[in-house]
This record gives C-alpha cells, structure tokens and sequence, in this order.
C-alpha cells in the first residue's frame, strides 16, 4: 500500500492537510498556484519533514511524525522529475544516466542505461549535453535518468508531458501535478482538486469533471457558469424541480435531499449550454439573454451573454448562428448539476 | 647599485603559490564540512580585517619561507573559504536534489554534481588570492628583505 497522510505549517497563513492513497496508475494533482501541490512531492520526496503524519510507500515507512522516522531522499527509492530541467548540466545524456545508474554491477549498468536510451528513443542525443538538447527530449532525458534506478513511485512537478510519453512510462505509479485537465482525463487514473494545502474531491478524473462535489471544486475545475438560486418546487412523481435564481427560474431533475425553499448552487458546464435564435419558439428552460462578447477560442466560440452565462459553441454551430439578433440560451436539465 | 630581485621575486612566487594552493584544496574540502552552516561566515571574516603587519609580526620568530606561507594562509584560506561556499551556494539546489534522488551520498553529490558547477568561480577567487599575497609586501620584506623596517 502506498499512502500519504502529510500536515504541515508554513507560517503565517498557509498550512497543508492531506490525506491520499497512490495507486498503481497515474494520480493526478491538480490545483492553483500556491495550493501546496509542490509541497506534497517535496514531503513524498523527503526534502521537507512535515509536522505530522505519515508516508507509506509499498507498505514501508518512509516517513512517521510519531516515531520520528525519515528516512532519507537518497534511500527512498522514489524518481523525481522537478518542475525546472535538472539534467547535470556538466554531464552528457548518458553520463547523466550512468549517474543514476550507480547501484547495478559495471557491466549490468551500460546494458540498462543503453536500454533505457532506447526505451524513450533518446539513443541519438545520448552524447550530447543537456543544454544542445530539445527541452521536449531533456524532458525525456529526466524520466529515462529517474526510472533507471527502477524506482517504486514517479514524481512528476507540472512539466509539459504529452499523454503519449504518460502512457509509456505509465508501468511505475506516478504521481503528478498538472495544470491539463485534458491530460488528466486522458490518462490519469484518479484526480485530486487541490486548493489551499486541502484536498478539495478526490476520484476517477470524468467522475470529478462530471460531478463536482462542491462550489471550489466546480470553480476549480473551471466551470464558468455558477449561480444561487432558491427550490421553488419539487415534484417527485414527475422528477422535476423549479429552480429560481435571480433574474430567471429553470426547471431540473427531481433533488433528493433538498427541500423547497433550500439555497443550492447551480453548476453548468459551458460545453452543455445550447444556443437559439431569439425568433423560435421558447421550449423548456430557454431564457432570452442579450449577448456580450463574442471571444474566439482554438476550437470553439465562447458566448458570453448577460448575468455571467457562458456558452461554448463548436466551431460550425457559431458560424450557423453568428449573425442571430437576438439570442435564447437553453439550460438542458440534465445539464445542471446541483452542488 | 644594482640590486639582483631574482631571490626575492622567487621568494615571492613561492609564498603565493604555496599558500593558494593550500588554501584551495583546504578551503574547498572546509566548504563542503561546513555546508549549511550559516554562523561560520561571520568567523570567516574575521582574519580578513587585521592589518598584514601586525598578522604577520605574529609570526616573526623563525625566519623562514614556511612561516611566511603561514601568514599568507591567515588571508587566502578564510578568502577561499567564502568564495566556496558563495560558489556552492549558488549552484542550483535542484542539482543537488536530483542527486540524492538518484541514491547519491553526499560526498558523491559533492564531488560529482557540486564541485564540477562550481570551480569557475573558486578558481577565479584563488587567482585574486594569488595576486593579493605576490603584492603583499610586508611579508616578503619582514623575512627576505635587508631594507630598515620598522613596525609598532
């Protein structure tokens, strides 16, 4: 079992307060600046002490506030990939993976360094120093040199890996802090929102994404259309519910647990909004809203109407609908998702 | 009068020389003792504001190059101390990390990470140390000279 369960003070105001299991796959931290995401790698890593609590990896311990064990960075057996290059500057490729290959016999040790060159297709900068390197293959070059002691969890701090390179090197549990919730979606296996050295949801990446357990989480995450409103009506046998903000009312599935009259925070992703002309005919949850701003985005239109509601539409859904006069947005009720 | 400087000039090559060689090695290795120690840089200057003279009358007894070597080492080792632990501290401490991640001892992460990031600046530190012994007068001239001198 590989656990952490870290606290830890940093005077005058932040204090960090986790606790998390890493399992086999890729565990995903994401989180603000300053949410202390660092500071759990660091702590993993053993490069802080942190004030209480404990740090299992593969069910030895590698830290324990209580009997005061630490055991040291160099003995932890854990790979580290720091948020700024950190290949040996002074050394080649190679050297730089013979460096970390110490602890295997001579010959044991060209013959895996050799492996692992191959292994992340570096084989042709192996010669070279870091610095006459691509920063995508020096990025190569710190996982090759981090795995070559066949470590027992990866750490990686926010560095811009693709999800190609997640997937190959995904054999040895890794723990990351990113900032690409597509990334996380794509090959992570659990996510962690962290804000403010808290855990703020924990869980399967879409399972977050989809169901953001609360109003940090659904900000966090990035869903743009967040409002209060009021249960005007619950009707059960019909799985519906009126929900009255302030300047219009929607109508939802049925909440259990809630009763009328409850104040509930209402997420909508932006993707899940729809957009009409304002000359149809209104169906369910259509509500006529005067149009901002128009921002372009890669792959998508981002509508930004009136009452903080953010719309985005596909690139050929704006060009069918970019010269509308006036504009209806439609809440679909299994859209609104209930904090 | 022509006077032969051939001894002196010697005499005071061999005294720079010695002494930064010494200081360097030593320095060096008392850089890497005293790591993180932070109260150790205020001793460290201490040497450095005595006036020569009066360091060097310290040693005045036995007349001989290995004692004026003596009193150079009083400026260049606390010198190129400082300058060592400057240079180590300012090699990059995710260098340092990397290495002990990758199951380095401290004394390898030393000598195969640190050191060779930072000799440019300790070396150019022990040329000025050199350079401030070979012009320091008042040593050769207390044991090599024949000029009257006088001191406090």
């Amino acid at each position: 079992m590989t656990h952490a369960r870290i606290a830890r003070q940093i005077p005058p105001r932040f204090a960090l307060d986790v606790d998390f299991p890493i399992g086999p796959g890729v565990t995903a931290i994401y989180g603000p600046a300053g949410a202390g995401k660092t500071l759990i790698l660091e702590s993993i890593a053993g490069f802080i002490r942190p004030d209480s609590g404990r740090i299992l990896l593969d069910d030895v311990i590698l830290f324990d506030a209580e009997s005061r064990v630490h055991v040291p960075p160099r003995r932890r057996n854990i790979g580290c990939v720091f948020q700024r290059d950190s290949l040996f500057p002074h050394l080649t490729l190679r050297q730089n993976l013979m460096f970390a290959a110490k602890r295997f016999p001579r010959l044991d040790r060209h013959r895996r360094v050799a492996e692992m060159l191959d292994r992340l297709h570096l084989a042709g900068a192996a010669a070279s120093r870091p610095r006459e390197i691509a920063p995508a293959e020096r990025l190569r070059g710190e996982i090759a040199r981090a795995l070559i002691g066949e470590p027992k969890l990866l750490l990686l701090d926010d560095r811009a890996i693709g999800e190609a390179l997640l997937r190959e090197i995904r054999v040895v549990p890794i723990l990351l802090v990113t900032h690409d919730l597509d990334l996380c979606c794509a090959a992570a296996d659990e996510l962690l929102i962290l804000d403010a050295g808290r855990i703020v949801q924990r869980g399967a990446p879409r399972q977050v994404l989809e169901h953001p357990a609360s109003l940090e989480a659904a900000r966090l995450i990035g869903i743009p259309n967040l409002f209060e409103g009021v249960i005007a009506a619950l009707d059960p046998g019909r799985d519906s519910s009126r929900l009255e903000f302030g300047q219009f009312a929607l109508t939802g599935p049925y909440l259990p647990g809630h009763f009328r009259g409850d104040r509930v925070w209402v997420a909508v992703r932006s993707e899940d909004l729809r957009v009409h002309p304002g000359d149809i005919e209104p169906q369910i949850n259509f509500i006529s809203l005067p149009l901002v701003r128009i921002s372009q985005r890669a792959r998508s239109a981002r509508l930004e109407f009136s009452g903080g509601v953010f719309a985005d539409l596909s690139r050929e859904e704006f060009d069918r609908q970019k010269d509308n006069k006036e504009w209806q947005v439609e809440f679909p009720p299994s859209a609104l998702r209930i904090l | 009068m022509p006077v032969d400087w051939t001894p002196l000039l010697r005499l005071s090559l061999d005294v720079a020389g010695l002494a930064t060689a010494i200081s360097l090695v030593l320095g060096v290795w008392l850089a890497f003792l005293l790591r993180g120690r932070r109260a150790v840089d205020a001793v460290l200057w201490l040497p450095l504001v005595f006036p020569p003279t009066i360091v060097i009358s310290y040693f005045l007894f036995p007349f001989t190059g290995r004692v004026a070597v003596a009193a150079a080492l009083v400026y260049t080792l606390p010198f190129l101390l400082r300058a060592a632990r400057a240079a180590f501290q300012g090699v990059d401490r995710d260098y340092l990390n990397a290495a002990r991640m990758l199951g380095a001892s401290d004394t390898r992460a030393f000598v195969r990470v640190v050191l060779p990031l930072a000799w440019r600046p300790i070396i150019s530190a022990a040329a000025i140390a050199f350079g401030r012994v070979l012009a320091e007068f008042a040593a050769t001239l207390w044991i090599a000279g024949r000029l009257p001198v006088s001191h406090p």
